[in-house]
């Protein structure tokens, strides 16, 4: 359960949530994406992490099932505004711990929970060589940034306000136990496989222009957005039907950015793809990753 | 065996939940999904309606044929009237409005009945993928049956009422974490984005991408009754009264001025629910946590203080409804797929 989602390392330093919101603010407000180039993305192979980031500690706010009613009250932060995390992740009791592969699957206290942190390859039909070796990390949509159009979060999974943290792989994902149901290597924390491959700046880098583009293509006040929905009224549709079927409407800058990182030799050399958001729906911004596992494993 | 030529068009032209050949599984989308929802297609998955078993499936057809019989009548007994007496050409520029409207009401209803309301793809959030005991296939954690709130952004400044937060579900049929406005809609067996409410007059769900057709639809149909009024008002005048000499023009008056009131007062709600930045679902619900019984005849809409959507004001709030984007169309009929191997194409 959601209210159960404890943190067993408390060393609670609430400071660096705050630097970390405004440090995303002041990312966005760079200089804004001109063209599909990723010259400037630079992806290091694994590992990278050259610089400790410090996790905030807040625990999850979550509400029971049905009603409205907040589960646990003292988890409330002092404002009542609910604390920012990744959705997607839920918690494992019944798991093989990592250094006891040979005593088998056992159950656990929820303080020892494993953190699902990656997911099956929806991408990948069952009877692929992708769906064996590559798993799926989400990103969640931030709503606190944007409510109407997607957006999507900034924080490298793992470093959100109120994500799970371990003091002892602190911000890189280790494989602490295996989930015999699907046989997946977890760790304690919300840090996903992406921490091998990213450090938070780039990651935050990537999704800031992500959503920079998105933002581009819901403007509601953009002349596309006006003359589209003006002379397509009042040309009965025939305005729509011919943009709709030319180049403009077919070529996507959001697109092409993620073809472009894709393609570029980094994101190749770690194996890592980002899935094109036509494709998810715009409901996440996922990211396909090598299967995590440890030898023997 | 191969599908001969002729059932592949058919199929092309309707496509059904029909079995889907071998030969087939690398194909389009449309020829699955009636599978997954309850839609069908039309001509490769261009148009769409959905299979209602229910006695509202006989009301599209009704709304179409409501739609067409005045302009029939109109073409025989108005149009010869004002285009070939000389005497009557000041009314040729109404005869062409009419025109001009009446294909925009009928265009636009098709575009609402039959174009993608914004259906969201399935599976994409499913939970673990179950193997054991030789039996595979997702499971939903409990987790995932909680509403979450997060925090959310608001235009709304230095409202103090305002909890600055949003809740979001997760749909256990399409196994996905809907955005804020997204609703399931059982009649259509999909998700909806910005869904405002399933309309059993055009027997498709209206949402993000066909809310403009049908707003459109609904200025279209009271521009054309109008136009119907009007025009048979003149050509009733001119005959200086006598019934006899324009019977069809009475009839039209009289058709118009019953039609004009449904699309009328159904455009009225939309304008004061956008206006204060409520879809109709939300309005109607609204209505129902207040015990309001029933919500059309409710004297007033009123906005809701605790509306994160809400911008502030009225005429912004308005466009940003019926003007809003979109948006790409995220899970296309005509998209190639692998009919076996597309997690979006399986129920779980």
């Amino acid at each position: 359960m959601k209210e159960d989602h404890t943190l067993h390392d408390t060393a609670t330093e609430e400071t660096p949530c705050t630097e970390s919101i405004g440090k995303t603010v002041s990312t966005q407000q760079e200089p804004s994406y001109n063209a599909p180039d990723i010259s400037n993305v630079i992806v290091h192979l694994p590992p990278i992490i050259n610089q400790p980031v410090q996790f905030p500690v807040y625990p999850k706010q979550t509400e029971e099932q049905g009603d409205g009613v907040e589960a646990d009250q003292s988890v409330e932060s002092e404002s009542d505004i609910p604390l920012f995390f990744n959705y997607h992740e839920f918690q494992e009791t019944y798991y093989i711990e990592a250094g006891s592969i040979d005593q088998g699957a056992k159950e656990h206290d929820q303080e020892h929970a494993l953190v699902i942190t990656h997911f099956p390859n929806i991408y990948a039909s069952l009877d692929s060589t992708e769906w064996e070796t590559t798993r799926i990390v989400r990103i969640s949509r931030a709503y606190d940034k944007r409510v109407n159009y997607p957006c999507f979060s900034e924080y490298i999974p793992g470093s959100e306000p109120a994500a799970i943290v371990n003091d002892t792989t602190k911000d890189k994902f280790v494989c602490q136990g295996k989930v015999p149901r699907d046989g997946q290597w977890y760790g304690y924390s919300s840090v996903s496989p992406l921490s091998l491959y990213f450090t938070p700046t780039q990651f935050q880098e990537i999704i800031s222009k992500i959503n920079q583009l998105i933002e581009e293509e819901y403007k509601i006040g953009s002349l596309t957005n006006i003359v589209d929905l003006s002379l397509g009224v009042f040309t009965l549709g025939l305005y729509t039907w011919i943009r709709s079927r030319s180049a403009i409407a077919k070529s996507s800058k959001l697109d092409d950015y993620i073809i472009q990182l894709n393609n570029s030799p980094d994101f190749k050399r770690c194996g890592v793809m980002l899935i094109p958001l036509t494709r998810s729906g715009y409901l996440s911004l996922d990211f396909q990753v090598p299967i995590p596992s440890v030898l023997g494993g | 065996m191969p599908t001969v030529w002729w059932r592949r068009f058919l199929r092309w032209v309707i496509t059904l939940d029909q079995d889907v050949s071998p030969e087939d599984k690398k194909t389009r989308a449309y020829q699955a999904l009636p599978h997954v929802t309850n839609y069908i297609f039309f001509f490769g998955g261009r148009l769409r309606t959905n299979k209602v078993s229910n006695g509202t499936k006989y009301l599209p057809p009704t709304v179409l044929f409501m739609i067409v019989v005045p302009c029939v009548l109109f073409s025989i007994f108005e149009t010869p009237y004002a285009t070939t007496r000389h005497d009557n050409r000041s009314l040729i520029a109404l005869v062409v409005l009419f025109y001009y409207f009446w294909l925009m009401t009928i265009i636009s209803f098709v575009q609402t009945a039959m174009s993608d309301p914004g259906m969201l793809p399935r599976n994409i959030h499913p939970g673990q993928w179950q193997t054991q005991n030789e039996f595979s296939s997702f499971i939903t954690p409990q987790d995932y049956y909680n509403i979450v709130t997060l925090p959310a952004h608001t235009s709304k400044k230095n409202h103090p009422e305002m909890n600055n937060s949003i809740d979001i579900k997760y749909c256990k049929t399409c196994k996905i974490w809907r955005p804020p406005r997204s609703y399931h809609c059982p009649t259509c067996g999909v998700c909806i984005q910005t869904h405002d409410h399933h309309c059993i007059w055009v027997n498709n769900c209206v949402g993000q991408r066909n809310y403009r057709y049908f707003i459109t639809f609904l200025m279209g149909a009271i521009s054309t009754s109008s136009l119907l009024i009007i025009t048979g008002s003149i050509h009733l005048h001119r005959v200086h009264g006598v019934t006899s000499r324009a019977p069809v023009s009475i009839l039209l008056i009289i058709y118009g001025g019953l039609v004009i009131w449904y699309p009328l007062i159904l455009l009225l709600y939309h304008i004061a629910m956008t206006a204060t930045q409520q879809t109709t679902r939300e309005y109607l619900k609204t209505m129902s946590d207040n015990s309001v019984k029933n919500p059309v005849m409710h004297p007033r809409i009123k906005r809701v203080p605790t509306n994160i959507f809400d911008r502030g004001n009225y005429v912004t709030n308005m466009f940003s409804l019926m003007g809003q984007v979109r948006g790409p169309n995220v899970w296309s009929p005509r998209d190639k797929v692998n009919q076996t191997g597309d997690w979006r194409l399986q129920e779980w």
